[in-house]
């Protein structure tokens, strides 16, 4: 045999490889559709990928696909950022909104690292949501991927999740009374906000409420989110990316070209984050003052569309009512799977799906505006 | 494996033994939960008689008709003097959506700057979209000191 410039190298994973099976290890990233061929755990890791990188293998790190391995990417990049802001954050209210400006202002770079988990967050609650949208207008609800919608939907309701306990965790002004709004909106739904209520322990915001939303942003979510991302993408594997309707096989390529158009996504993505985080700084003030609202405060974005939609009505309708409408809006989307049960998936198949699909989005950014214009004219 | 000759009520008295041990293993889910439940379940602050009781400075430094912001826990409220001897004591957070609450002294009402929901001295709702009064809370004057019981 010729020496080997790696030799060394090699040495070391051969002896990895005689006391773990590498392969198996690596092929957990399949489950989470960072790296999703198939493996063949009783080959050696170096040759099974090398198997792997030369099938064929439709890339879904393009467009329209992207969606869901751009909100996986998101969310690895949003619990690396994580953890580097848990290294100085203190979930107290008298040491946090501290612990938040020693961040900003005092550590290396800890502003940077602030707004791009900012940005990231929010990035991360849009793509889920546009990816619901997507799964819609395409009719990508039908069977056999029932489960994938539904999975879908709770991944969308659980990042919007983390984000919403995110937002108190500075304890400055804009998230206090941001939270304090939401809470009254979750309040105002019957059975999910008393429960949610008691889960975070109460609807007053203190520290109490304050540790709770740490632990469930911090662990809890997350652990949950994760869950969803393995099931979603193991319904992907199970079912197979479906061909938008009226599209072709023929073009996949080979799994290598999948992974390097997954490379330009990420360093696509992360130059976006780096560019909003420094061109759109989110503000950070003033820290929260419990016997002061200021002007303008509002709900998190994606609650703007619920709270103008349960304070448009006028007073006769009590807020349980509301509430009530607004959990069946919900129970349907998350169950529409198996309402709509006909089968066709191609745009002239479902002219009236679609229509009701626009007339939703319409009306959700009507009550979007609506819920901003309500603190915008003062 | 089946023990040979059970008869036929063998299988019988399997599924029964079957839907005990079910029975049981579901009690303890039941005990789980329920312990879960139960510490998350955040205790009452106890209270002492003397933490009831909020001291909200001198009544004869505030002016008939003024009233004045009183910084306490997370619910804050105002003192008004209404009269020469009489205090009143209402919550400074906005029945509608937990805003807080800012004391107009030309009209003598309380006004919301969020949603623009405005209350009378009394804590009766005059406008806006706020649809429950403010609770008044019972207010006492020892020694020229005002005392709120919360």
């Amino acid at each position: 045999m010729a020496p080997d410039p790696n030799a060394r190298e090699q040495s070391l994973r051969g002896w990895l490889e005689e006391r773990f099976n590498l392969t198996e290890m690596f092929s957990l990233l399949t489950s989470f559709g960072l790296f999703p061929a198939e493996l063949d755990a009783r080959r050696p890791l170096r040759e099974a990928v090398d198997e792997a990188l030369s099938r064929p293998f439709p890339s879904y790190a393009r467009w329209p696909r992207v969606l869901g391995i751009l909100s996986m990417l998101l969310f690895v990049f949003l619990g690396l950022t994580g953890v580097m802001l848990a290294f100085y954050y203190q979930p107290t209210v008298s040491e946090g909104y501290a612990s938040v400006t020693t961040i900003v202002r005092d550590v290396t770079f800890g502003s940077f690292v602030h707004q791009v988990h900012g940005w990231g967050a929010r990035l991360l609650v849009l793509i889920l949501m546009v990816r619901v949208w997507r799964f819609y207008f395409q009719g990508m609800y039908k069977g056999p991927r029932e489960a994938l919608w539904v999975v879908s939907t709770f991944l969308f309701l659980a990042a919007a999740g983390a984000d919403f306990t995110g937002r108190l965790l500075p304890w400055d002004e804009r998230g206090y009374w941001a939270t304090i709004r939401g809470l009254e909106i979750l309040a105002a739904l019957p059975v999910v906000g008393p429960l949610f209520g008691f889960l975070v322990g109460g609807t007053n915001v203190d520290s109490l409420i304050l540790i709770r939303f740490y632990f469930l942003h911090a662990a809890i979510l997350p652990a949950l989110i994760l869950v969803l991302f393995y099931l979603n993408f193991s319904a992907v594997r199970r079912v197979g990316l479906s061909a938008s309707p009226g599209e072709s096989r023929a073009a996949a390529g080979v799994f290598k070209v999948h992974l390097y158009n997954m490379l330009i996504l990420a360093s696509l993505v992360f130059g976006f984050l780096v560019t909003l985080a420094i061109v759109l700084p989110s503000p950070f003030v003033r820290a929260a003052d419990p016997f002061v609202t200021p002007p303008g405060v509002r709900p998190p974005w994606y609650l703007l569309a619920w709270y103008g939609f349960l304070e448009s009505f006028p007073s006769l309708v009590p807020r349980w009512v509301r509430g009530l409408l607004l959990e069946a809006i919900l129970a349907f989307c998350i169950l529409l799977p198996f309402i709509d049960r006909s089968p066709g998936r191609a745009a002239s198949e479902r002219r009236r799906a679609i229509l009701l699909g626009a007339v939703v989005l319409a009306l959700w950014i009507l009550f979007t505006w609506m819920g901003y214009r309500m603190e915008a004219a003062r | 494996m089946e023990p040979q000759g059970g008869g036929p009520k063998a299988p019988e008295r399997r599924a029964v033994l079957g839907w005990l041990i079910r029975g049981f293993l579901s009690l303890w889910a039941l005990g789980a939960a329920a312990v879960g439940a139960a510490f998350l379940k955040a205790p009452e602050e106890e209270k002492r008689p003397s933490e009831g009781l909020v001291r909200c400075g001198s009544f004869s430094a505030l002016a008939v008709g003024e009233a004045r912001l009183v910084r306490h826990g997370s619910d804050p409220l105002f003192v008004v003097r209404v009269s020469d001897t009489q205090v009143l004591a209402l919550p400074a957070v906005c029945t509608h959506l937990r805003c807080i609450l800012k004391y107009d002294l030309q009209t003598q009402t309380f006004l919301c700057p969020c949603h623009n929901g405005a209350f009378d001295r009394n804590g009766n709702v005059l406008s806006g979209p706020p649809t429950r009064p403010l609770a008044p809370y019972r207010a006492e004057i020892r020694a020229d000191e005002v005392v709120v019981h919360t």
